[in-house]
């Protein structure tokens, strides 16, 4: 940058600091307007990735007995039912369901120790044994002696020998684990009973196409669950959310106007200034450059401290607003293990749709400053 | 020495100007350490520790709203349900099939004037 440059980057700093109130009072603004908007867009964003990739890693298809009352268990031997359809390749029982501790509700699983072996789990981790439990960091335990009473078709005592590590709070946070015959003790279960088929196909993009071939393998109606179905849940709800926060984006873009608004009546306030530069021999270019590097002092480090900002909201320790505010959580939320990588994009979106239309409205003005005859700038500045 | 001191002029804000800029260069900067610390966690990170134990418990939920609420709860997804033996559909559905066919659809129409 050459020195005139710097200079006249310098008296643009120096006039804002002769009106400090309405410099912060728009550059908070637009910090606030910045963080809103990118932080809804980073979250959502994250969230819905950090989602499908995790339900990527579960069953292609869940398959529940259904009947007039409602929900039925499979028998163990119904597995051989769904492994006889062309492209299963994988069928295994789930023993699960959601019960009540004394201060909350989790979901009760059974181990299934043939997929604890076969997976890369954490080495401390092992299946527990009856009267144990692997518990979430979410799953809070009596303060007496730290044992958990699960109270489902029966109530159950058990032991927390182990708890799921931290970083997998998206998948374990209130999940915990039991023995099966634990599982389905409290669940209400037969010894030869499950609560549903969780399949697995050769082509998982072909999932839904085999649901007729499944439908008709079973003596019995089915609801059945695809990924996709399951990926579309999850996603409509974090559009149903994002919508009501789009609804923010209408008061968002009326106080970008305002903020325009104000920029621009304080420049035409300086009239008369402009005016007697222009008396002492700036040119109609220094004026403009001026007012530009004004408008660039003050609206760049502001929608780049809203951007940091949305992203300490996303990624940063105060992340737990997420879970209380959005989610739902009464007790501590989940450390939502969001993916990363997303926010190149969002700056770039959230950075040019509030920095084109403001600096736009200060180049509108400035022109208008810049052309102006000095004795008028002098007069109408009065 | 304090009578000597020259009172603040306003030619001093020049002075105190370049903080201000070093300060809003000073935010860009972090803007964009921001981004690039993101592009490459984004890219290095391999968060297989929760994939690999979601696999395991084999669930198709998430821990992203507490258990029991509705929004968690899986198995009301809209899937598919067949309804063969259902009392609330105690016929077999007719379909359109059959009367897409001219031939038969003529015949029905025959019979039922």
């Amino acid at each position: 940058m050459t020195s005139n440059g710097l200079a006249r980057i310098l008296w643009a700093a120096r006039e804002l600091r002769a009106h400090p109130g309405s410099t912060l009072a728009v550059m908070a603004a637009l910090v606030l307007l910045t963080a809103l908007l990118a932080g809804g867009l980073l979250l959502s964003q994250a969230l819905t990735a950090t989602t499908a990739r995790l339900l990527d890693q579960g069953p292609d298809l869940v398959v529940r007995r259904v009947s007039p009352v409602g929900w039925q268990p499979v028998q163990v031997q119904d597995a051989a039912l769904a492994l006889a359809v062309p492209g299963i390749t994988a069928a295994r029982l789930r023993i699960w369901g959601t019960v009540k501790t004394p201060d909350q509700t989790v979901t009760v699983v059974a181990a299934d120790d043939a997929a604890m072996r076969r997976m890369a789990l954490p080495q401390t981790l092992h299946p527990p044994a009856p009267g144990e439990t692997i518990a979430g960091q979410g799953v809070i335990l009596s303060e007496t002696d730290g044992r958990l009473a699960l109270q489902g078709a029966t109530a159950l005592m058990t032991r927390v020998a182990q708890r799921f590590p931290s970083n997998s709070d998206l998948a374990t946070y209130d999940v915990v684990m039991l023995h099966p015959r634990d599982a389905r003790t409290l669940l209400g279960l037969a010894p030869v009973q499950a609560s549903d088929l969780a399949l697995s196909v050769f082509h998982p993009e072909e999932a839904a196409a085999l649901m007729p071939d499944l439908i008709r393998a079973f003596p019995w109606p089915v609801h059945i669950t695809t990924r996709l179905d399951t990926r579309k849940a999850y996603a409509a709800a974090f559009g149903r959310r994002g919508g009501l926060g789009s609804l923010l984006y209408l008061p968002a873009a009326l106080a970008l106007v305002l903020l325009a608004a104000a920029v621009i009546r304080q420049q035409m306030g300086d009239r008369a200034r402009m005016g007697l530069l222009k008396a002492l021999g700036w040119t109609g270019r220094d004026i403009l450059a001026l007012q530009m590097a004004k408008a660039l002092l003050v609206s760049l480090p502001a929608v780049a401290a809203g951007l940091v900002t949305a992203y300490g909201l996303v990624y940063g320790p105060t992340q737990s607003w997420v879970g209380r505010l959005l989610l739902g959580w009464q007790t501590t939320p989940p450390r939502l293990q969001l993916d990363a990588g997303y926010a190149a994009p969002i700056f770039l979106e959230v950075g040019g749709m509030l920095l084109v239309p403001f600096l736009a409205a200060v180049l509108a003005a400035s022109l208008g400053l810049a052309s102006s005859d000095p004795q008028d700038l002098l007069n109408r500045g009065g | 020495m304090a009578a000597d001191r020259q009172p603040a002029q306003p030619s001093d804000r020049l002075r105190s100007a370049g903080w201000l800029v070093g300060a809003a260069v000073a935010m860009v900067m972090v803007c964009l350490i921001t981004v690039a610390l993101d592009g490459i966690r984004g890219v290095l990170s391999r968060p297989e520790a929760d994939a690999a134990l979601y696999r395991t418990i084999g669930l198709n939920e998430l821990a992203l709203v507490p258990a029991g609420q509705l929004a968690r709860r899986t198995e009301v997804i809209p899937g598919f349900t067949d309804g063969r033996y259902l009392p609330t559909l105690p016929r077999g559905n007719p379909g359109v099939v059959p009367l897409m066919d001219a031939d038969r659809l003529a015949a029905f129409r025959k019979a039922d004037p």
